[in-house]
C-alpha cells in the first residue's frame, strides 16, 4: 500500500530514527529524516511535510523550539506533531495542549502506537 | 526483493561515459536501467532481451555478439542465492560521432577483465543489498525490542496500581495482543467462567466471532486440563498442522504459546497467544516476557486473594461479635443489620466516597456492640429500668470504643459508635457533645438506630409503625436529632423503605 502522505523524523538518535523511518515506510509512507531541530526546521520550511515525529532534547534547537515555530504554520497548512521523549516531565505537559495537532509519547514508546496514531490522524485503517 | 539500484546509476552512467560500452540491468519484467544515453535501440532489443534470460538460466557469466558486430557479456545477480536479474554490458557502436576519439579508438578489453569487472560490480551490488538488508532486519528488532520495552513499562504500571477492576485486566490482554503481534491473546483463570480475550481484527462478524470464542474455549480447555501440559511452565504449539489434537480446533494452521500464571506453588490459569501467521515463530524474547508478565499476574491475584480472605475473615468475626450481642436480647435480633442498612441508604443518598461509605456500613452494623458487656439481667428487663441499671445501659458506647480500638483498620470508624447516642441540643452522652461535634457517622447511625427501635418489638412496647415512626422522627428533628440529616432520611424512607416495606408485606401475604 502506497500512501501520499510525507512524514518527517526528527531525531539526534541514529537508531530511533531508523526504525521509526522503517516502520512508516514499510507502511507505505514517504519519510523524511533531520538530525536535530534546525535542520528539521529547514526541511518543514522547503517541503511542508504531511506529519512530524520529533524528539524534544536535541542539540541545535530542541523539539520545543520546533514545535513552538511550526505552529504559526499549521494556520494554513495543518499537520500533525507527534512528539516522542522520555524527559517530560507532567507539568510540562501543559503546553503541548495548547498546540494544534499535537500528541505526546512517552519513552520506551511503541512503533504500533506511533503508527496507530499517524493513520488515524490520515483516517486510515489496515 | 526488487532489483533496487538506484544508488548504481549514476556510476553505470559513469562508466559509460568513460569506457565503450552500455551498461544494463535486466530482471524477468525486462528492462530495468540502461546507462545508455542515446535511447532504446529497437533493432537490437529482443536480442539483449534473450541473452538476459540466457544468462539468469545458465547463472554463470556468458558473452556473445549482437547481429555479429556487438560484443555483449553479461553476468547474473542474486539476491540471498537466488537469480533475480542480470547485469550486462554491451558495445556501444551506433552513433560513434557522439564519442570522443579517444574513447572510440579503445580497444574493447578482452573477455576476462570485462569477467572481472562485471563480477566485481555484481559483488558491489549484492554487498549493498545484503547490507541493507541486514540493517533493516537489525531496525526492526530494534523496533521489536522498543515494543517490548514500551509493553513492559505499561504492564509495570497497570499492575502496581492493580486493584484488578476487570477493566485492566482486558487493556492488559489488549496490550499483550498488539505488542506480540499475534491475532488472539486470552487469559484464563480457573476462578473465572469466561476468559478474557481480545481479538485483532476488531470488525469480525458476530459469527466469526462466535467461532474464534469457541477454539479459544477448546484451546484453553485442552491446556487447562491436559495432565503433561500442566507440569510445564509453558507450551508451545510451532505450527498446528502437526499435531491432530491442535488442528481439528480449528480450520487454518495456527501457532499458539501459553504460559503459566502461577505463584509459588499455586497455578491460577494460563496466559494465551495465538497466531494465523506462520511466517514468523514465537520469539524467546516474547516468551520471557509473557512468563514474566504472568509472573506478576500471578502475584496480584495472589495479593487480591489473601486481602479478599483476611476481609471475610474480618468480617465474619464482625457477625460473631454481632451474634454475641443480640443472642442476649431477642427482641434486638436483626437491630444491627437494619441500622447498617439504612445508614447506608443514607450514604449511598448523600453521594459520600466509597471509604466513608464502608465506614459507615461497618459503624453502624457495631454501633451496639458495647452491650456485650451489659449484664442481661438490664439488657432484657421487662418494665422501666431504674437509675442505676439505666446507668449501666448508657456506658455501652464507651465499651464498645474500647472493644473495637485495638483493632487499627477499625480506628476511623469509633466514632459513630462511641456518639450515636449523642443528642443534637447536647443533651446525650457519653460526652454530651452538641450540633455539628457530634462526629457525622454517630449523627447518622442515631437516625437509623431511633427509627429501627420505634418500629421494633421492645421488651416493654410494641412497635409503631412506619408512618407513625416518621413523625416521631420528625418532632425530635432539632433537639434529639440533626435537621438536616432527618430530611435526607426522609428522602431515603421514600425512596427506599417504604417501597421495601410494602414489597414484604406484599410477599407476606402471597405465601399465606
Amino acid at each position: 500500500m502506497k500512501i501520499n502522505k510525507h512524514v518527517l523524523v526528527i531525531d539526534d538518535d541514529a537508531h530511533i530514527r531508523r526504525v521509526i523511518e522503517l516502520k512508516l515506510k514499510k507502511a507505505g509512507y514517504q519519510v523524511s529524516i533531520a538530525v536535530n531541530g534546525e535542520d528539521g526546521m529547514k526541511m518543514i520550511d522547503d517541503q511542508r511535510p504531511d506529519a512530524i515525529i520529533t524528539d524534544v532534547e536535541m542539540p541545535k534547537m530542541d523539539g520545543r523550539m520546533v514545535v513552538r515555530k511550526t505552529n504559526e504554520l499549521k494556520k494554513e497548512h495543518p499537520f500533525l506533531t507527534l512528539i516522542v521523549s522520555c524527559s517530560i516531565g507532567f507539568e510540562e505537559h501543559q503546553w503541548i495542549d495548547n498546540m494544534q495537532d499535537t500528541y505526546f509519547m512517552e519513552k520506551p514508546f511503541s512503533l504500533n502506537k506511533i503508527l496507530e496514531c499517524v493513520d488515524k490522524y490520515f483516517g486510515i485503517s489496515r | 526483493m526488487t532489483m533496487d539500484i538506484e544508488f548504481f546509476k549514476e556510476l553505470l552512467c559513469s562508466l559509460t561515459q568513460i569506457s565503450p560500452f552500455n551498461f544494463e540491468v535486466w530482471d524477468d519484467g525486462g528492462l530495468v536501467f540502461s546507462s545508455r544515453n542515446d535511447g532504446t535501440d529497437i533493432s537490437i532489443y529482443k536480442q539483449i532481451e534473450d541473452f538476459s534470460t540466457h544468462v539468469m538460466s545458465e547463472g554463470v557469466f556468458h558473452h556473445t555478439s549482437i547481429s555479429g558486430q556487438k560484443a555483449a557479456f553479461g553476468i547474473p545477480i542474486r539476491n540471498d542465492e537466488q537469480i533475480i536479474g542480470s547485469l550486462l554490458a554491451y558495445s556501444k557502436n551506433s552513433n560513434k560521432e557522439l564519442i570522443p576519439n579517444e574513447i572510440v579508438s579503445a580497444k574493447i578489453p578482452d573477455v576476462k577483465e570485462i569477467k572481472t569487472l562485471l563480477t566485481r560490480l555484481v559483488l558491489i551490488i549484492e554487498d549493498k543489498w545484503k547490507g541493507e538488508q541486514e540493517r533493516d532486519d537489525i531496525t526492526e528488532e530494534l523496533g521489536r525490542s522498543f515494543e517490548d520495552l514500551h509493553l513492559y513499562s505499561n504492564a509495570a504500571k497497570q499492575i502496581k496500581t492493580l486493584n484488578f477492576s476487570n477493566q485492566i485486566h482486558n487493556t492488559l490482554v489488549l496490550d499483550i495482543l498488539k505488542t506480540m503481534r499475534v491475532d488472539i491473546s486470552f487469559v484464563k483463570l480457573f476462578k473465572e467462567n469466561e476468559n478474557k480475550i481480545s481479538f485483532e481484527d476488531e470488525n469480525m462478524s458476530i459469527e466469526t466471532n462466535n467461532i474464534m470464542e469457541k477454539f479459544v474455549e477448546k484451546l484453553s480447555n485442552i491446556v487447562s486440563h491436559d495432565d503433561k501440559i500442566q507440569k510445564q511452565k509453558y507450551f508451545i504449539v510451532e505450527n498446528s498442522g502437526t499435531n491432530r489434537q491442535f488442528s481439528e480446533l480449528h480450520v487454518d494452521n495456527y501457532r499458539f504459546l501459553a504460559v503459566k500464571i502461577m505463584h509459588e506453588d499455586k497455578i491460577y490459569g494460563w496466559i494465551g497467544l495465538i497466531s494465523f501467521n506462520l511466517q514468523e515463530t514465537f520469539r524467546r524474547s516474547e516468551l520471557r516476557l509473557l512468563i514474566s508478565m504472568a509472573e506478576q499476574l500471578a502475584m496480584v491475584i495472589d495479593n487480591n486473594d489473601l486481602y479478599v480472605e483476611l476481609e471475610k475473615f474480618v468480617i465474619n468475626l464482625i457477625k460473631s461479635m454481632i451474634y454475641a450481642v443480640e443472642a442476649k436480647d431477642v427482641y434486638t435480633r436483626g437491630h444491627s443489620e437494619r441500622v447498617s442498612q439504612f445508614s447506608s441508604y443514607m450514604a449511598e443518598h448523600l453521594e459520600l466516597n466509597e471509604d466513608d461509605k464502608k465506614n459507615m456500613k461497618w459503624a453502624a452494623i457495631l454501633h451496639d456492640v458495647g452491650k456485650i458487656g451489659v449484664p442481661e439481667s438490664i439488657l432484657c428487663k421487662e418494665g422501666p429500668l431504674n437509675d442505676d441499671e439505666y446507668d449501666v445501659i448508657k456506658q455501652h458506647p464507651r465499651k464498645g470504643q474500647e472493644m473495637l480500638e485495638h483493632i487499627e483498620q477499625l480506628r476511623d470508624i469509633i466514632p459513630g459508635i462511641l456518639n450515636h447516642h449523642e443528642r443534637y441540643d447536647g443533651s446525650g452522652y457519653p460526652e454530651g457533645l452538641k450540633g455539628e461535634e457530634i462526629p457525622f457517622y454517630a449523627r447518622v447511625i442515631a437516625i437509623a438506630d431511633t427509627f429501627d427501635a420505634i418500629t421494633s418489638n421492645r421488651s416493654y412496647r410494641l412497635r409503631s409503625n412506619y408512618e407513625k415512626a416518621i413523625s416521631i422522627i420528625e418532632e425530635v428533628a432539632g433537639t434529639q436529632l440533626d435537621p438536616y440529616l432527618v430530611s435526607v432520611f426522609k428522602e431515603v424512607y421514600v425512596s427506599k423503605i417504604a417501597l421495601e416495606r410494602t414489597e414484604q408485606i406484599y410477599t407476606a401475604e402471597m405465601s399465606i
